[in-house]
């Protein structure tokens, strides 16, 4: 009953003093324990940019960026001056007085420090110095007086301990203020000061400080043991003195851990808040969460003047603790021979939990991808880390085809990743511990490029340790190929010509004439799994190592406007087009079978097919024979008609294929005639020409070829004036291995008449090819090769001579502008006897030449200029 | 100091410029013009200025210019203008109405953004989102002409230096 109501004292006592101690606590100590920086140091750069999504009329998606834009964050100087304090101090003695000056603002800064004593107090202290204190543990760490806090970065704490002596002169209650301040070195608005309380004490005098094994360790580590070292420096003895120190949060104690410098090896019990230990006079109560919740507690009977001693005790370091200062201080309180005293607080012992870093990046598999596209993959990085961390994110070695670019995106997607921390390096931002961010990797595919599998890697790092990095591998398996398919006439499924081509034989096989022109339907199906576009070609070469076609040949493409394309244009994926290939083959062409091969390519993705056609040239059989002739003959003379038998079609005739006979015939009695050709394609008939009566002595004719005959009629010598004679050749065409029908007979008729007088004439061209009148080369009778060009002008000589032995009268030679050719030059225009006629220039029409009379013997030469239209 | 500065904004503007050539096509019938001018108010007149420096409690306009240059009317627009870190959006300062705010740039809502937690009891309880958690804002544009141009904007403050009290 007795010892239930005595601790119901003593917790109502404990009670009141932990609320107290608990508001000094937020009073004196909240605003200088954290170190966290919440954003923008100064030089961090602050970029933006902006983005769009929007379609466009075919319902297409885009996305655009804009420039970026950067705000650099500019240093403002801040700081907090913590705390003041007060302090008993015996006659004679040293007041010590710790503080903490924690820069608050957003760049490196300096403090300058300052310690006056104030007025308005009853003594002045001696020996004012400021000494660093950067364990923490309220103990100068050397005697070298400081007066500024150096370069402190942005967030850092320095401590600091303020000491100044009390003249032994001074007597108890005597009290002297000190005043410690500070200003920003870079802002000097920036101001700070803490005014400490000394008063003079001369009964004991008990000071207490407090401090840790290691400044810093890692989350978990320990054990590290604290101190609490105290010692009388009054003129009494202490008594009753006890010592509270609330284990902080993340700190655990570790059981039996606690000794007093009395008792030495003497295990302290944690359990129990009443046993004595220790001898005589000097015992000590020690408990571990008993006395106070949470702390440990121990009370030590008495401290005579001058003694020291210490109180230890072992802690551990708590799993999962973000980086931190865990900043502990003690509490103490004593009887100094007069009166109780206290509580006080030691000074702060900080203990810097460490950042761990560590990360896991994982890295994703995509199966397939279109040519072209872009493929995006995921990849989801965690800070496993115990704080807040930045990782850096590059892109290392890659197996992508050339021409693959890779982009960084923030976790939505769409926007560029960027750099936070202004080292230049994109960045996924401050990331929580625990907290997990994806980074956006999309690779735009070259289009030409398939295959695979391809992987590229990428490096996340940490931006608070360097060299805590992971890597993640994106793989993508495969790009799927783009295909094509070239079919004949309709679309897919069941086509001809379906699947890939060139096939072995032709697919369609069109049949046409020489000079025609045939029309192919070819449908282009796009089977990739995205738009494509074609371009369209043609070629005799299945490979199309070389687009060839046949001379003369040509083949246009055409869509369904019958416009002439070179490509399909856009091709929906899964879609076709049909275009048509009209195939012109040239007159005079030979018979025969051509494959041709049709191509479908992409210039995009270079996706293909080829697809066989075949073009059957029809056999067309065709001679003519042209042109009749007139001429006058005296009796018992000759004359000499020229004419041009010519292969028109497309087939050589008079050779193995075929005979073709040249037979003649005169209508009148006693005339003779004979067929010759002109063997050394001199143009007039000589004596090297033989005669001929097919074509098979020539070597046949081939197709577009001509050959020149010459008939030499003879008249009778007594043939009457007057009498006409029509010499008939005719070209007679019979198959020998050939099977086509043989073309028609083509004759040509010559009219000759007996004159007395006799007149011959002859026609020879050349080239004027500018048409000045002036022929380019001399006049010939031969067919004209080269510069018969539209444009250029054709001369003609036109050589008018009587044979005979009498004069002709009336002569008048009438001529033409052959077809396709108009007059030019007229003035150019001559005869060299009478009067000549001509066309306008320009124009189509009769040249008439009235030369009148020509003696024996005599010529009368024309000339006169056509132009080719 | 200003030496380092400009050092470190061109090493940050190359690396930008190095990961950029997928975004950007020249031929992009749309293009986005995106400006930031530091307000600061005096005797109740706005004066602006070139945002390239800001102090933290500073307030950046940003306005971000969206133009048609096709010869053709778009559809479906939809601006976005990320709210970069470092920076807080200011409520009420986004402009045309209509804007959009989310927290992880895929899922939007209208401002005020919520957000369901449990209270301490258990039960489920709407919260407002605290602005400095804002990082995009979406305005849907809807069509734009060929030729046409519109502007979305949205002020920010440059996040001030705090200490977070760590507990005891």
């Amino acid at each position: 009953m007795n010892s239930a109501k005595s601790a119901g004292v003593i917790r109502r006592h404990l009670l009141a003093t932990v609320t107290a101690s608990v508001l000094a606590l937020t009073s004196s100590f909240a605003a200088f324990t954290g170190t966290a920086l919440a954003a923008s140091p100064a030089g961090t750069p602050i970029g933006n940019q902006a983005t769009a999504t929007y379609k466009d009329a075919s319902a297409t998606s885009y996305t655009v960026t804009s420039n970026v834009v950067t705000t650099i964050v500019q240093q403002v100087a801040s700081f907090t001056l913590t705390a003041p304090g007060t302090r008993n101090v015996s006659p004679g003695g040293q007041a010590v007085l710790p503080h903490v000056l924690t820069n608050t603002g957003n760049g490196s800064d300096a403090f300058p420090l300052t310690l006056v004593n104030l007025g308005g107090d009853n003594f002045d202290l001696t020996g004012l110095a400021i000494y660093a204190d950067a364990d923490g543990n309220g103990v100068p760490d050397n005697l070298t007086p400081i007066t500024t806090t150096g370069p402190l970065a942005a967030g850092a704490a320095f401590r600091f301990v303020i000491a100044g002596s009390v003249p032994g002169s001074q007597v108890g209650g005597d009290i002297a203020r000190v005043r410690i301040s500070a200003v920003s070195a870079f802002d000097g608005a920036q101001t700070g000061s803490n005014d400490d309380q000394i008063t003079v004490d001369g009964n004991a005098v008990l000071s207490v400080t407090k401090s840790i094994s290691s400044s810093s360790g890692a989350s978990p580590s320990g054990p590290y043991t604290y101190t609490l070292t105290y010692t009388n420096s009054g003129n009494a003895t202490a008594t009753g003195v006890r010592l509270t120190d609330l284990i902080p949060a993340g700190m655990s104690y570790v059981a039996g851990s606690a000794r007093w410098s009395v008792t030495g090896a003497t295990v302290l019990t944690d359990a129990d808040s009443t046993d004595a230990q220790g001898t005589g006079g000097n015992t000590i109560v020690f408990d571990q969460n008993v006395a106070t919740p949470g702390a440990v507690t121990a009370k030590i009977a008495q401290v005579p003047p001058g003694q020291s001693g210490n109180v230890t005790f072992t802690v551990n370091v708590n799993a999962g603790l973000a980086p931190q200062t865990i900043n502990n201080s003690a509490r103490f309180a004593y009887n100094d021979g007069a009166a109780n005293v206290g509580p006080f607080f030691t000074n702060l012992a900080p203990f810097t939990v460490n950042q761990a870093t560590s990360l896991t990046f994982a890295g994703q598999t995509v199966a397939s991808a279109l040519q072209g596209s872009v493929v995006t993959f995921t990849n989801t990085l965690t800070n496993t880390g115990n704080g807040t961390d930045v990782f850096d994110i590059t892109v290392g070695a890659s197996s992508f085809p050339a021409g693959t670019t890779f982009t960084l995106y923030q976790n939505n997607g769409s926007a560029l990743l960027t750099d936070s921390n202004g080292n230049g390096i994109p960045d996924t931002g401050p990331l929580a511990a625990g907290a997990s961010y994806n980074v956006i990797l999309k690779a735009q595919l070259p289009s030409g490029s398939t295959g695979g599998p391809y992987t590229v890697t990428k490096t996340a790092t940490s931006a608070t340790n360097p060299a805590t990095k992971a890597n993640a591998t994106d793989q993508l398996t495969a790009i799927a190929a783009n295909s094509v398919d070239l079919t004949a006439n309709s679309a897919l499924p069941g086509a001809p010509g379906a699947g890939p081509g060139p096939e072995a034989t032709f697919v369609i096989r069109n049949t046409t004439n020489p000079g025609t022109t045939t029309r192919f339907t070819l449908v282009v199906n796009n089977t990739s799994g995205q738009n494509d576009n074609y371009d369209l070609s043609v070629s005799t070469d299945s490979a199309f190592a070389a687009l060839t076609l046949p001379a003369g040949w040509s083949v246009v493409f055409r869509n369904g406007a019958n416009s002439v394309i070179t490509n399909t244009g856009v091709v929906a994926n899964g879609g076709n087009v049909t275009v048509f290939a009209d195939v012109t083959v040239p007159a005079g062409f030979a018979a025969g079978n051509t494959e041709l091969y049709f191509r479908s390519k992409s210039p995009v993705s270079a996706a293909t097919d080829r697809l066989h056609d075949q073009v059957g040239v029809n056999v067309i059989r065709s001679l003519t024979l042209v042109p009749n002739g007139s001429a006058q003959v005296i009796p018992g003379g000759f004359v000499v008609f020229s004419h041009q038998l010519t292969n028109t079609g497309n087939v050589t005739e008079g050779a193995a294929g075929s005979l073709v006979a040249l037979t003649r015939a005169d209508n009148q009695a006693g005339w003779s005639s004979a067929i010759y050709w002109d063997t050394n394609n001199s143009g007039v008939f000589d004596a090297g020409d033989q005669p001929i009566s097919n074509l098979t002595a020539f070597g046949g004719l081939a197709s577009g070829a001509s050959i020149r005959l010459f008939v030499q009629v003879f008249a009778p010598a007594g043939a009457p004036l007057g009498q006409i004679n029509t010499t008939s050749v005719t070209a007679t065409t019979s198959n020998l291995s050939y099977v086509s029908t043989v073309p028609a007979p083509v004759s040509a008729l010559d009219a000759t008449t007996i004159i007395n007088g006799e007149l011959t004439i002859v026609k020879k061209q050349a080239i004027d090819a500018d048409c000045n009148g002036v022929e380019d080369a001399a006049f010939t009778a031969v067919n004209l090769t080269t510069g018969a060009i539209p444009g250029a002008c054709l001369r003609y000589e036109i050589t008018v001579t009587n044979i005979g032995t009498t004069s002709v009268t009336n002569v008048v030679v009438n001529d033409a502008t052959p077809a396709n050719t108009v007059s030019s030059n007229a003035a150019a225009a001559s005869t060299t006897v009478g009067t000549i006629a001509v066309p306008a220039n320009g124009t189509a029409g009769t040249v008439t030449a009235t030369i009148g009379t020509l003696g024996p013997g005599q010529s009368a030469v024309i000339r006169f200029n056509v132009r080719i239209n | 100091m200003h030496r380092h500065i400009s050092r470190t904004l061109a090493t940050a503007l190359l690396a930008l410029a190095m990961f950029a050539p997928a975004a950007a096509h020249a031929s992009d019938p749309v293009h986005v013009a995106l400006s930031a001018q530091r307000v600061t108010t005096q005797n109740g007149h706005e004066t602006f200025a070139p945002a390239d420096k800001a102090r933290p409690g500073e307030v950046i306009e940003y306005r971000a210019t969206y133009r048609n240059d096709s010869p053709s009317p778009i559809h479906e627009l939809i601006a976005t203008l990320p709210i970069p870190n470092g920076v807080e959006y200011l409520p009420a300062t986004a402009a045309p109405a209509g804007v959009q705010a989310s927290t992880d740039g895929r899922h939007y809502a209208s401002i005020p953004l919520t957000r369901t937690v449990r209270d301490a009891n258990g039960r489920e309880v709407q919260r407002d989102v605290p602005l400095a958690e804002y990082r995009w804002l979406r305005w849907s544009i809807g069509g734009l002409d060929a030729k046409q141009s519109r502007t979305v904007a949205a002020r920010v403050r440059v996040a001030s230096s705090q200490v977070a009290a760590l507990s005891r």
